[in-house]
């Protein structure tokens, strides 16, 4: 069923609506926010934030744009909200790379792949914060530039601009992070 | 085929891995690398960024987190709202009388009032100032009924409206039953539409034309679609702030003021409950979300609880709910009416006038709905004496409210209305509308211009209309 008729029907009082809307959109909401904000308990906490502040507002919700886009508006901005109020990206996300990485058992090359891996993950959490939500909205969430645009509130043109420059970014990081490897 | 320069591919190459350009430009790029290694590489290495960004693991919580979700999410809306509900009955209880609270505004009104009378006069479609609305009889009946299709093409500049044109002197619900007529007249000889098409739209036999006042059918079948989209489109509400957010598109922020239960305010209201300004406030901001456009292009005021623009087509919408026999909702929109008029520095005559039809629930809907006209015009007339801009606002939302009736209705009037859309065109670019308005009045010139409309074509006409609204209102 179209989400914007189960936003309806959530309105005209049908409770089953708003749970068949947040299974479908939590796990890749929450996915979403987890490359944001990068610890799972946050993630967690600001995934039912999203939800909740939507259907609080669900009856100004005009239709202008898809449920989607809402949604993920709604996301981008209380995951500012989340960096303003508690600054700990970078801590928390570095206490799960170091759980991720240091298992002794682990085979030279899993653990050759985990570096790799967590020099982009560090380098993902590094890139500017527009530059960041436009990369995971189109590398993870397959949205649309147009979509992103929207949900951005950004031209299409700077949403292109921001997505070429983090591409380029990344790459430029993991080649430095290679040769620092390399030198260790 | 042209050659591709090492610059220009890596320039571009970003667009090429995410598909983003023309096929003509694919070929030229897909030859380069064939034969370039430095460029095939670079290509490589970037495409090997995405796809790993992509593996990086997510640590996910476990398929309790899942499950648990939705009623975690309901749980706390429905706790939220009920906090709100809490504050508001709180606050409820504290609000004193609304007369009280507006004694000053209401005293500006009535100074306001002898200016607007002269403009009254001029306009000559008024009641003397003597007479009340009480006296008004069954024989004042469309005589003083101000043309909105007339305001439309009518220089807001001249301060003078001409009443003697009886074919024009009709109020906006009665003119679209009559456009009816005309369109079951011409459905034999319109090129305009397909049979099909004109048979769906065939009047009911009730003879309008016989009997301008009685009661039409129509807006009744349309009231549901009417409702809904005055829920999506309606007016502007300003509480007490503004929050201009501009990556949620949801009008009021966090910090907005709280919401009453519109329903339970609906029904005080209906059982003639006196009810606070801010129960009303809250009532019109959840039938009319506010817009960030009016304020920002200056069609709200900070002060204005409604704006010109929705005020019109909230006394459009009431005729058409007492025509509709909907007492409830007619009340409420009475009420909210006549909130508007106290902010707005309506004369005293005007909020006595709205006030009596509240409690006027027995008499004629064709009556009762021939004065609210007559009100509506009295405020037309006095916004054009002292605002040209508000005075235009204030026609357009009245407008509005009736293109989007016909549209729904997929009225043959719709035809007839390019004029009226040029001539709304060119006043709100003076105005310094935002080019939105513009360009969804061109769609819906180009629409309504066409020889057959489709279904497409009168869903798009609407979205433009709530396009419109979203932007003014």
């Amino acid at each position: 069923m179209d989400d914007n008729v189960l936003l309806a029907k959530y309105l005209s009082g049908n409770e089953a609506a708003l749970t068949i809307l947040v299974e479908r959109y939590q796990k890749e909401l929450y996915r979403f926010i987890y490359r944001q904000i990068g610890n799972e308990a946050d993630a967690a906490d600001v995934t039912q934030k999203v939800f909740v502040s939507l259907f609080l507002k669900a009856k100004q919700f005009e239709g202008k744009s898809s449920f989607k886009t809402w949604l993920y508006q709604i996301a981008v901005n209380l995951c500012k909200n989340h960096f303003r109020s508690n600054d700990r990206r970078k801590e928390s996300s570095g206490d799960d790379d170091a759980l991720d990485i240091m298992q002794d058992d682990t085979k030279a090359e899993d653990y050759i792949l985990s570096e790799y891996r967590s020099i982009l993950k560090a380098a993902i959490d590094e890139l500017p914060n527009k530059q960041r939500a436009t990369m995971q909205l189109r590398v993870y969430q397959e949205c649309t530039f147009a979509e992103i645009a929207s949900i951005l509130s950004s031209p299409l043109g700077t949403v292109k601009a921001c997505y070429h420059q983090a591409v380029l970014s990344l790459t430029k990081s993991l080649k430095e992070g290679a040769y620092e490897a390399n030198e260790l | 085929m042209k050659l591709m320069s090492c610059d220009d591919v890596q320039s571009s190459l970003i667009d090429y891995i995410e598909f983003e350009l023309p096929m003509s430009r694919r070929q030229q790029f897909n030859a380069h690398l064939t034969h370039c290694d430095q460029c095939q590489e670079m290509h490589d290495e970037l495409q090997s960024v995405i796809v790993d960004a992509k593996s990086i693991e997510i640590r996910e919580p476990g398929p309790q987190f899942w499950q648990e979700l939705p009623n975690k999410v309901l749980a706390e809306v429905n706790r939220q709202e009920r906090v709100k509900l809490e504050h508001v009955k709180h606050e409820h209880v504290k609000q004193e009388p609304f007369q009280s609270q507006h004694q000053g505004e209401l005293d500006y009104a009535t100074t306001l009032d002898s200016s607007i009378a002269d403009s009254v006069k001029r306009a000559g479609s008024l009641p003397s100032e003597n007479t009340g609305y009480a006296d008004m009889s069954g024989d004042m009946r469309g005589d003083n009924i101000l043309p909105f299709k007339a305001l439309a093409t009518t220089p807001a500049a001249s301060g003078v409206v001409d009443c003697n044109d009886q074919s024009e002197t009709q109020p906006v619900y009665q003119r679209l039953s009559s456009t009816k007529i005309r369109a079951k007249n011409r459905t034999t000889s319109a090129s305009l539409m397909s049979e099909s098409q004109c048979s769906e739209q065939q009047p009911s036999t009730e003879p309008f034309a016989d009997k301008p006042y009685s009661r039409f059918t129509w807006p009744k079948k349309a009231l549901p679609m009417a409702a809904s989209l005055l829920v999506a489109i309606g007016g502007v509400l300003m509480v007490n702030q503004i929050s201009v957010d501009k990556v949620n598109s949801v009008p009021f922020d966090n910090n907005a003021p709280m919401f009453y239960d519109s329903v339970a305010v609906q029904g005080e209201i209906a059982a003639g409950a006196a009810i606070s300004n801010q129960a009303l406030a809250s009532l019109a901001q959840t039938m009319v979300p506010i817009t960030h456009q009016s304020a920002r292009f200056g069609f709200t005021s900070q002060n204005a609880i409604l704006n010109s623009f929705s005020i019109g087509a909230l006394f459009t919408e009431t005729i058409v709910y007492i025509k509709s026999d909907d007492e409830t909702l007619v009340k409420t929109h009475l009420a909210l009416l006549g909130s508007a008029m106290h902010r707005q520095a309506g004369s005293k005559h005007l909020i006595q006038g709205i006030e009596a039809l509240q409690t006027q629930h027995e008499i004629d809907p064709d009556v009762r709905a021939n004065q609210l006209s007559q009100l509506m015009n009295h405020y037309a007339a006095s916004l054009q004496s002292i605002a040209d801009k508000e005075f235009f606002l204030f026609k357009l939302g009245a407008w509005s409210y009736d293109f989007a009736l016909a549209a729904l209705a997929k009225d043959a009037s719709l035809y007839d209305k390019a004029d009226d859309i040029n001539a709304f065109k060119a006043q709100l670019q003076r105005l310094g509308a935002p080019a939105g308005v513009a360009k969804s009045l061109e769609e819906i010139n180009a629409r309504i211009t066409k020889d057959v409309m489709t279904e497409g074509d009168y869903k798009r006409t609407i979205e433009e209309m709530e396009n419109i609204r979203s932007l003014l209102g």
